[in-house]
């Protein structure tokens, strides 16, 4: 049989595809660029300088033969741990052995393995290789990679591996069972098609992009003092200026900055989610789901339907607008919650969210949800904690700069908040059920988060002070994806459902993850 | 109600909140002591190296506002960890262990054993002092939910600890449950080859 074969195969340590090493190199050289980048950029601006600048001259071979130091070692040092590293498989474990001097051995138990997901950059395309992603449960494990390998021989220590877990787990498993007979053909759940990826990138959060040009324009501000020639250390750049360039032209200046900034954000976020989301493919496999996307750099990750703990779906102004949600599947991962293992999927229209909510949860249908709301304590506490704080912060400065301007913004500020804590108050609720709970909130757009209870793996109940004088509290659910936290309910609610969900869990014997 | 359509009266479950909590061991309170004792000696040398190096001798009303800080930042960590002494414990079930901790914010933490991926018993070098150990409950994905009780015997930390790994591999009809139970202990998977050392 195929299978026998393939442990055989697997039996001998072996290295990995020889193009492993150019990845290595490529890697080395991306961490290197993108801690150092900063310093690259002078050195390299400095080099500009030189051909006009006499005195800086001997610098340059100077740092080229460093430059060349640094790179030939690296070199040497890829192709080393190359040759020293080696996989295979024995006794259901997968195991690596790598390193010179440090001879480091991971064995990675079967069933302890979570996910194999592959990778393919430009270099992986060119070459037909596939780089392989082993995330494994448990705090003591550390995710384990393999840089390169042919497409084949992933995809048969993928399948595997994977039936060799199958058959370590109990047949019991419901959801197992239902699924193992289907075909191997995956289900096309969606597709992003140019126009989903237009709607995706304009109501992705801008916020991000703008961060970055306001960091890289900081970066710029300050290198710019340098280029001024009449410009004196310790004069404030601003009043340079206004001083020299007059008030009008700064105002102009500053408005086309404003619109430049918000156009460069929201390139910024098409331009990403284009190269991340590029042909996304959402598919229903026979054991969960599964993605694929992206542009230079394509991804295929999977989820196993048992190990999503909870999943989680949201809008936004613009969202809604479209009409689409952004769907997020937490999966049991070694780490904490990251955004590696849990599978985004932007851009999912209502049907589409019903039918992963019909996949994670089937029992959902036949239950009968009962609608709960947070206590009105919460808005006084936001106004107290978000507006009085800020408040006393720009009443202090107003006072110091005399500024009646900042004054008013300090006192309309706690209103403020006291309206927008208003809504987040009545957006607040939570719907329980015998199997699980379904939590909705948010002001401008709305989350929605599914946890069914056998998932949770610890309850907590939080006080306050305030709030033990009170009698409410914040409840949280942690899962080995993330946790659900409910804030300002009645304690005696809070208590009543800690000891039913305590109760649902310890009568389960089913697998959570 | 709170649950519609249920078969089983939700107040007749085990209630978390009327149970009895175990208090931590008398001489923890000491050790916590100890270690804060150490700490704000530590503190207060940075001052008077400060006194003595800086111009921090020319202010002396900053000087004297820092000390006062410092004195009072001492009692309430005095205060805090004498009240947070008498808040802090645990409570071993048949099928859970509660664990209640905070002055400010109190938690209460509820894992079910049968969620628990692996204990360990470790201890400090001030616990040391006491033969204290402090029991630490680790479950998947993360750290936000693990549970560490400090301030046990040891017979005390071991017997609860074994009382844990006896529970998470009872229930078992299956052999899967037992299989991850022999790993999960004390058997890390990255093992070291001898030529590390």
């Amino acid at each position: 049989m195929e299978e026998t074969q393939v442990a055989n195969n697997f039996k001998t340590p072996r290295r990995q595809s020889p193009i492993a090493i150019f990845l290595i190199v490529q890697k080395l050289i991306e961490q290197i660029i993108r801690q150092f980048w900063p310093i690259l950029l002078v050195v390299v601006l400095n080099n500009f300088d030189f051909q006009t600048k006499s005195s800086g001259g001997n610098e340059d071979p100077y740092f080229t033969r460093i430059l060349f130091v640094i790179g030939g070692l690296s070199a040497i040092g890829s192709i080393i741990a190359y040759f020293k590293f080696y996989y295979y498989i024995k006794a259901d474990e997968f195991i690596i052995e790598k390193g010179l001097f440090n001879k480091t051995k991971i064995n990675l138990p079967f069933d302890r393995i979570q996910t194999i997901n592959f990778e393919q950059n430009l270099i992986h395309r060119a070459f037909n290789v596939v780089s392989l992603e082993i995330d494994s449960a448990g705090s003591t494990q550390k995710e384990i990679s393999l840089q390169a390998i042919s497409r084949k021989e992933a995809e048969a220590i993928r399948f595997f591996i994977m039936t060799e877990k199958a058959k370590l787990k109990s047949v019991e498993e419901e959801v197992e069972t239902i699924n193992s007979n289907e075909a191997e053909v995956p289900d096309l759940l969606m597709q992003l098609n140019p126009l989903d990826l237009l709607k995706v990138g304009t109501s992705q959060n801008h916020i991000r992009g703008l961060g970055i040009i306001m960091g890289f324009g900081f970066w710029i501000f300050q290198t710019l003092e340098d280029f001024f020639p009449d410009y004196q250390q310790g004069e404030d750049i601003a009043e340079y200026f206004i001083k020299d360039l007059g008030f009008g032209t700064i105002f102009y200046f500053s408005t086309y900055l404003v619109v430049a900034l918000i156009v460069f954000s929201v390139l910024i976020s098409l331009v990403t989610t284009v190269f991340q989301h590029f042909d996304l493919k959402f598919f229903r496999t026979k054991v969960g789901f599964k993605v694929t996307s992206g542009l230079f750099t394509k991804r295929e990750a999977s989820a196993n339907i048992n190990k999503i703990q909870l999943i989680r779906w949201e809008d936004s102004i613009l969202k809604r607008l479209f009409g689409i949600f952004q769907l997020g599947l937490f999966q049991a991962s070694s780490a904490a919650v990251n955004t590696r293992q849990s599978i985004n999927i932007p851009g999912c229209y209502a049907h589409q969210i019903n039918t992963v909510r019909a996949t994670y949860f089937p029992a959902e249908q036949h239950l009968n949800y009962s609608m709960h709301g947070i206590s009105p304590l919460i808005i006084g506490r936001r106004v107290m904690y978000l507006g009085g704080i800020p408040m006393a912060i720009l009443l202090l400065n107003a006072y110091f700069n005399q500024s009646i301007w900042m004054a008013v913004a300090a006192l309309l500020w706690p209103i403020f908040i006291y309206f927008t804590s208003r809504v987040y108050h009545q957006n607040w609720k939570f719907h329980l059920s015998e199997e699980g709970i379904l939590t909705e909130h948010g002001m401008l757009g709305t989350q929605f988060t599914l946890l069914k209870w056998y998932k949770i793996q610890a309850v907590k109940v939080r006080q306050s002070i305030y709030q033990r004088r009170h009698a409410v509290a914040d409840l949280y659910f942690y899962t080995a994806a993330g946790s659900v936290r409910i804030p300002y309910i009645p304690l005696e609610k809070a208590q009543k459902i800690t000891n039913y969900v305590l109760y649902k869990v310890e009568v389960d014997n089913r697998s959570w993850m | 109600m709170l649950f519609e359509n249920h078969e089983i009266d939700i107040d007749t479950l085990p209630k978390v909140e009327t149970g009895n909590f175990q208090q931590l061991d008398e001489n923890y309170l000491v050790v916590r002591y100890i270690g804060s004792f150490i700490f704000f000696m530590i503190i207060g040398f940075g001052l008077i190296m400060a006194y003595l190096l800086t111009e921090l001798s020319d202010n002396l009303p900053i000087f004297w506002g820092l000390v006062a800080g410092w004195i009072l930042w001492a009692i309430t960590s005095f205060v805090l960890t004498r009240m947070g002494y008498k808040i802090r414990g645990y409570m071993l079930r048949d099928k859970d262990l509660v664990h209640r901790q905070g002055v400010i914010f109190k938690n209460t933490t509820t894992i079910p054993f049968n969620r628990v991926q692996h204990c360990e018993v470790s201890q400090g070098v001030i616990q040391r002092m006491f033969d204290l150990h402090t029991l630490q409950i680790f479950t998947a994905g993360g750290s936000n939910s693990d549970l560490s009780i400090p301030g046990l015997k040891a017979d005390t930390a071991q017997r609860i600890k074994d009382f844990i790994l006896n529970k998470t591999v009872a229930p078992t009809e299956n052999e899967t449950l037992i299989d991850a139970a022999e790993t999960i202990p004390s058997t890390p998977s990255i093992h070291l080859d001898s030529s590390e050392l």
